[in-house]
């Protein structure tokens, strides 16, 4: 119980990219993005509504992202689609290698190593 | 698909119907037609559906805009054009003031719509070609909270000069019970009058509702910008 909330929010300091990511597979809109999640973490991790919208306001407003009305009018509300920036590009690159880099040595940090002195 | 609708109505009461807010609430119903569609088609009935899709979105205090970016200039120059409307009915009313009174409150607000209205025309062209310049985020619950507060203080302004006009006049015939009287049909209007003129502050409260209800007006909406 505790290990999922910890997951939780270890997780939770990455939504950005999550997102980022999921859209740099193609432009989509809100609930495609949160299916998408879901299934590439095969259901282990849901992306919550108010999660997904502040994270999209605030890629938005930092140009990592824009957005359009999509014409697809299916069941009277218009879908609100979102792309990648050349800018956002760049940001998911940087977070991609500073993610791969801290986990190395978060790796190191917090699991022991036989043959240490503890 | 009203359940849903009502839902998200729900969600939005209480926050002013911008431009952003509508467009917000208008993503936020067709991503939740969408779940209910997928739910649906996993073999959910239409109402269980709509509860699942609901239930885990409840608020939305952090994703509504209090402070959007608007047209400052557009937004100055309508409010001063109001604020001039508004300044010469109230010089209109003041001029029959003038037979009776001599007082130069109407020469008074004359001065004021000529100011006004040469500062409006100067930057109405100095502003020309510049009206889509857009500023630094306002607060928008800020501006209604203002006016709010300047009304409270008008209407305490009103009963107390009011209240104060009702003790000079007739203070002494109420203490020792005489009678009121009024002279004539020009006594009785210099009476009306006496009464009337605390009214014609009114164009300051409203001048601070108008500097409120404008900003939602002039706001920057996502695709204009």
């Amino acid at each position: 119980m505790n290990d999922s909330a910890i997951s939780r929010d270890l997780i939770r300091g990455h939504i950005d990219t999550i997102i980022l990511r999921v859209l740099l597979e193609g432009d989509n809109y809100g609930y495609e993005i949160m299916k998408s999640i879901s299934s590439i973490s095969q259901g282990r991790y849901e992306l919550k509504e108010p999660s997904l919208y502040t994270s999209l306001k605030r890629l938005e407003a930092q140009g990592l992202i824009e957005s359009y009305w999509g014409e697809d009018r299916s069941l009277g509300g218009r879908r609100k689609y979102y792309h990648v920036t050349p800018a956002g590009v760049e940001v998911y690159k940087a977070n991609l290698a500073a993610w791969k880099l801290s986990r190395e040595i978060i790796d190191v940090l917090i699991e022991k190593q036989e043959g240490f002195p503890s | 698909m009203n359940s849903l609708h009502n839902h998200v109505d729900r969600l939005f009461a209480g926050y002013p119907a911008t431009q952003r807010n509508r467009e917000m609430k208008e993503e936020i119903i067709s991503n939740l037609e969408a779940k209910v569609a997928d739910l649906m088609a996993g073999g959910m009935d239409y109402e269980q559906a709509v509860r699942t899709a609901t239930s885990s979105f409840t608020r939305i205090d952090g994703l509504i805009d209090e402070h959007p970016p608007i047209y400052v200039n557009r937004y100055r120059l309508e409010w001063m054009q109001k604020v001039l409307f508004l300044a010469i009915i109230l010089w209109i009313f003041t001029i029959p003031l003038r037979l009776i009174e001599r007082t130069p409150l109407s020469f008074f607000l004359l001065g004021f719509v000529l100011v006004l209205g040469l500062l409006y025309l100067v930057l109405h062209f100095a502003w020309r070609g510049r009206a889509l310049e857009v500023t630094a985020p306002r607060h928008l619950a800020a501006a209604r909270r203002r006016s709010r507060i300047v009304w409270l203080l008008w209407g305490l302004f009103i009963l107390i000069t009011l209240l104060a006009i009702t003790a000079l006049r007739f203070g002494s015939n109420i203490w020792y019970g005489y009678q009121v009287k009024i002279g004539g049909p020009y006594q009785f209007a210099q009476l009306g009058i006496q009464y009337a003129k605390p009214f014609l502050t009114i164009w300051i409260p409203l001048a601070f509702q108008l500097s409120a209800s404008l900003l939602t007006k002039h706001e920057v909406g996502d695709w204009e910008a």
